[in-house]
C-alpha cells in the first residue's frame, strides 16, 4: 500500500513539469544559499518558505525538502573551497576537504561530498520509511497523558542539546511556551497575553517566528562584518580533472558507516547534524590504516561526515513525523510549511494522510537524485557563488523576511511579529543564548497544553492518569534526569576524583 | 581574555539574561493577573483552565531568571571585591572594558528601524517605491565601507537595488498574487 502510493507520488512528480521544475529551483536555491556562509540550512528554509504558501501541500514540501537536501550539500562547497562551512553540519569537511583543495584536489573532493551525500542522504530515507510507520503505530496508542509528556521530554532533550546550559535553554523554551498561548485559548475562547491589541489576537504563527528568528535574527548578526571580503577562489580549482568511478566505489565503507551513524545520531531529537558529523569523523579515523593523514587531505574524512551529515536529514525526520517533535531547528521550519498547510505531523498523520506521507518520501528521493545532477552540472561555476557580495545577500534576505512574513495572511500583524522575533533572536545572540528552543516552545506548547488539560478533565483533576502510565513516567522521569544531569555531573566528577585521591577503590 | 576580564563578562551577562528572564516573567504575569476572565477560570470545575500552563510556566521563568540575576550579581560583588588586586593578565584594558562597543549595534539597530518603517511606507507610496527607498541607501552604504568608492558604490546601489526589488515584485505580487 505504501510502495503503491509512494511510486504513485514519484511518478506524478516525475511527470509533472511544474513539479519538477519547482524540484530543480528548489535544489538549485538550496546548492547556492548552502555554499554562502553565513546562511544555514534553516536560514535557508525559512527565508525561502514563505514562497510555498501559495503552492499545494505535496508541492511546497517537495520545493523546501529540495531546499534542505541541496542546502545541506552546499554547506560543503564553502567548506572545501574556502575553509569555511556554509552550514554547521560541514565543520568537519573542511578539516579535509580544504587540505584537498589547496592540493590542487577540489573538484575530486566536491565530488566525493556530493556522492557520498546523496547516498547518505539515500540511507537516511531508507530508515525514515522503514521506522517511521513502526513508531507512528506504536504512538497511535498514545493518551493524552503520554503526549504531553512526549511534549515535555521533546522540549526538554531540545533545550539540553542546544548551545549553552540546559537551564538557560529550558527558559528560552518557556519563553516560547508562552508565545504560543498569545491568542484566544482553543477551549474557552479567553483572550491570553494580547494586551488589549488586535495585533496579537490573531496569535503568533510559527512562520514568522521562524523567519525572524533564523532569518532577520542571523542577517543581524552579520550586518556589522558584512564589509570584510570573503575569501576568492580561483575559476580554474573546480574543472574537470580525471577521476574513476572505481575510487568512488573504493570508498562504500566510509559512506556506509558514516550513513549509519548519522541516520541513528539525527533520530535523536536535538541531537543534530553537528553532533553526527563530529562523531562519524572520529570513528572514521580509528577504523582507518592511515589515521595520520587525517586533516591532511584524507577522502574518508570528507566521504564520512558528508554521508552522515546527509543521513541524518531522514533520521531529523522521524521524530517529526512520527510524534510531531521537531528533530532540529530545520525541521521546526519544515513543520511549518506543515502547519501553514493543515497538515500537523504526528502518528495520526500516517493514518489521516498517508498520500502525504508517501508524498514526503518521493520528495525527499527526489531532491537526493536533483542534487546529484544539479551538483555535478553546476561544479565548474561553484567559485562565482562565493563572489556574491554579502552585503547584497543580507539587505535581499532582510526585504525578502519582510515581504515573506506579510505574504503568509496578507497582514502587516505578521510583519511586525516577525520583526519583534528577528530583533529577540539578535537579544539571545548578545546574551549568548540559544534561539531554537523558542521555536520548540512554541511548537510543542499548544501539544503540552492541550494534553495536560485533556488528561486533567480525564482524571477528574487527578495527576494518576500520568503515575499511571509507564511511558510517560519514563518520558518525565528521563526529563528530570536531563535537567539535573548537568547539575550533578561535575558534584560525580568531583566525588570520583576524591575517591581516587585517598585511594579508595572505586 | 584575562579571568579577570572572562568573570566580569560572564557577571554582566548573568545579569543580563537574568533581568531578561525576569522582565519578561513580570510582564507576562501582569498581564495574567489584570485579566479577570483568566484568573477567574482557576479552580473552576475538571478544566485546569487556560490559566494554569501560563502561571507554571512564568513562575519557573521567574524562578530561573531570579537565580540567574542572584548568580550574576555575586559574581559582580566578588570581582569588585577583588579590584584592588593586581590582574592576572597585562591587558588590563579588556578586563576594563570587556562588553563589545555599541557600535557594532548600530547597523542592527537601524536596519530594524527601517524595516519596521518599510510597511508604513508601502501603504503610502506602493511596494516598489518604499523597497527602493529602503534597498538603495543601505546596498550603497554598505558597498561604500566595503569598496570607500562613492561613485562605484551608488551606481552599483541602484543597479543592486532595483534588480532585487523588482524580482521580489514579480515573485509576490505578480506571481504569488500577495496584495502589497
Amino acid at each position: 500500500m505504501l510502495i503503491e502510493s509512494f511510486i504513485t507520488a514519484l511518478i506524478s512528480t516525475l511527470l509533472s513539469p511544474w513539479g519538477l521544475s519547482l524540484a530543480a529551483l528548489g535544489a538549485l536555491l538550496g546548492i547556492v544559499l548552502g555554499a554562502l556562509p553565513g546562511v544555514s540550512s534553516t536560514m535557508a528554509l525559512a527565508i525561502l518558505l514563505p514562497l510555498s504558501f501559495s503552492m499545494e501541500a505535496h508541492l511546497a514540501i517537495l520545493f523546501l525538502l529540495c531546499v534542505f537536501v541541496a542546502s545541506v550539500y552546499g554547506g560543503s562547497i564553502s567548506a572545501i573551497l574556502i575553509n569555511i562551512p556554509g552550514t554547521p553540519g560541514a565543520i568537519v569537511t573542511q578539516l579535509d576537504g580544504h587540505p584537498m583543495a589547496k592540493a590542487g584536489r577540489a573538484r575530486e573532493a566536491l565530488v566525493y561530498a556530493l556522492v557520498a551525500s546523496t547516498i547518505g542522504g539515500a540511507f537516511g530515507l531508507g530508515l525514515l520509511v522503514i521506522i517511521a510507520p513502526l513508531l507512528a503505530s506504536v504512538a497511535m496508542s498514545f493518551r493524552s497523558p503520554e503526549f504531553a509528556a512526549v511534549a515535555i521530554f521533546g522540549l526538554v532533550l531540545l533545550a539540553y542539546a542546544s548551545p549553552g546550559t540546559t537551564v538557560r535553554g529550558l527558559l528560552v523554551g518557556a519563553i516560547g511556551l508562552i508565545c504560543g498561548m498569545v491568542g484566544f485559548d482553543t477551549l474557552t475562547d479567553v483572550p491570553r497575553f494580547t494586551f488589549d491589541t488586535r495585533l496579537l489576537q490573531g496569535g503568533v504563527e510559527l512562520v514568522p517566528l521562524c523567519v525572524g528568528l533564523f532569518g532577520l535574527a542571523e542577517v543581524l548578526k552579520h550586518l556589522h562584518a558584512s564589509h570584510q571580503a570573503a575569501p576568492t577562489v580561483n575559476m580554474k580549482a573546480t574543472q574537470r580533472t580525471q577521476m574513476k568511478v572505481r575510487s568512488l566505489l573504493k570508498r562504500w565503507k566510509s559512506m556506509l558507516r558514516g550513513s549509519l551513524i548519522g541516520a541513528f545520531v539525527g533520530a535523536i531529537p536535538a541531537a543534530g547534524s553537528a553532533i553526527a558529523v563530529a562523531i562519524a569523523y572520529a570513528q572514521e579515523m580509528r577504523f582507518s590504516k592511515h589515521p595520520e593523514q587525517f586533516g591532511q587531505g584524507a577522502i574518508e574524512g570528507v566521504v564520512a561526515p558528508e554521508a552522515a551529515n546527509s543521513s541524518s536529514i531522514g533520521g531529523t525526520m522521524i521524530p517529526m513525523m512520527t510524534l510531531g517533535v521537531p528533530g532540529d531547528a530545520i525541521t521546526a521550519v519544515l513543520m511549518g510549511s506543515l502547519l501553514i498547510h493543515g497538515l500537523r505531523p504526528g502518528p495520526m498523520l500516517f493514518a489521516e494522510n498517508p498520500q502525504m506521507v508517501s508524498s514526503i518520501y518521493a520528495g525527499f528521493l527526489i531532491a537526493l537524485l536533483l542534487t546529484l545532477i544539479i551538483g555535478l552540472l553546476m561544479m565548474r561555476w561553484l567559485p562565482l557563488i562565493l563572489r556574491i557580495p554579502s552585503h547584497v545577500l543580507l539587505v535581499g534576505i532582510a526585504l525578502l523576511c519582510v515581504v515573506g512574513a506579510y505574504a503568509i495572511r496578507n497582514s502587516m500583524a505578521d510583519v511586525y511579529i516577525m520583526l519583534f522575533f528577528g530583533s529577540l533572536g539578535y537579544l539571545l545572540h548578545l546574551l549568548s543564548l540559544p534561539s531554537a528552543p523558542l521555536a520548540f516552545g512554541l511548537i510543542l506548547g499548544p501539544l503540552l497544553e492541550e494534553n495536560l488539560r485533556r488528561s486533567l478533565i480525564l482524571g477528574r483533576g487527578s495527576w494518576d492518569m500520568f503515575l499511571n502510565s509507564p511511558i510517560a513516567m519514563s518520558l518525565l522521569a528521563l526529563s528530570i534526569f536531563a535537567i539535573v544531569l548537568p547539575f550533578i555531573a561535575p558534584l560525580w566528577v568531583r566525588f570520583k576524583s576524591d575517591l581516587q585521591r585517598l585511594k579508595v577503590p572505586f | 581574555m584575562t579571568t579577570s576580564a572572562f568573570r566580569s563578562v560572564a557577571a554582566w551577562r548573568d545579569i543580563a539574561c537574568g533581568t531578561f528572564f525576569c522582565g519578561f516573567a513580570l510582564v507576562g504575569l501582569v498581564s495574567v493577573v489584570n485579566s479577570p476572565a483568566l484568573m477567574n477560570s482557576l479552580g473552576r470545575g475538571l478544566d485546569p483552565g487556560p490559566a494554569l500552563l501560563p502561571l507554571v510556566t512564568l513562575g519557573l521563568l521567574l524562578t530561573g531568571g531570579t537565580l540567574i540575576l542572584m548568580k550574576g550579581v555575586w559574581r559582580w560583588v566578588k570581582r569588585t571585591k577583588n579590584r584592588g588586586q593586581p590582574l592576572e593578565s597585562p591587558l588590563s584594558e579588556v578586563a576594563e572594558h570587556p562588553l563589545p562597543p555599541i557600535s557594532q549595534h548600530l547597523h542592527a539597530a537601524a536596519l530594524l528601524g527601517t524595516l519596521a518603517l518599510l510597511p508604513s511606507i508601502v501603504q503610502w507610496l506602493g511596494f516598489l517605491p518604499a523597497a527602493l527607498a529602503i534597498a538603495t541607501p543601505w546596498l550603497f552604504w554598505l558597498g561604500y565601507r566595503r569598496t570607500r568608492r562613492v561613485v562605484q558604490a551608488a551606481l552599483l546601489g541602484c543597479l543592486i537595488s532595483s534588480l532585487l526589488c523588482t524580482s521580489l515584485y514579480v515573485i509576490f505580487i505578480t506571481l504569488l498574487d500577495v496584495p502589497l
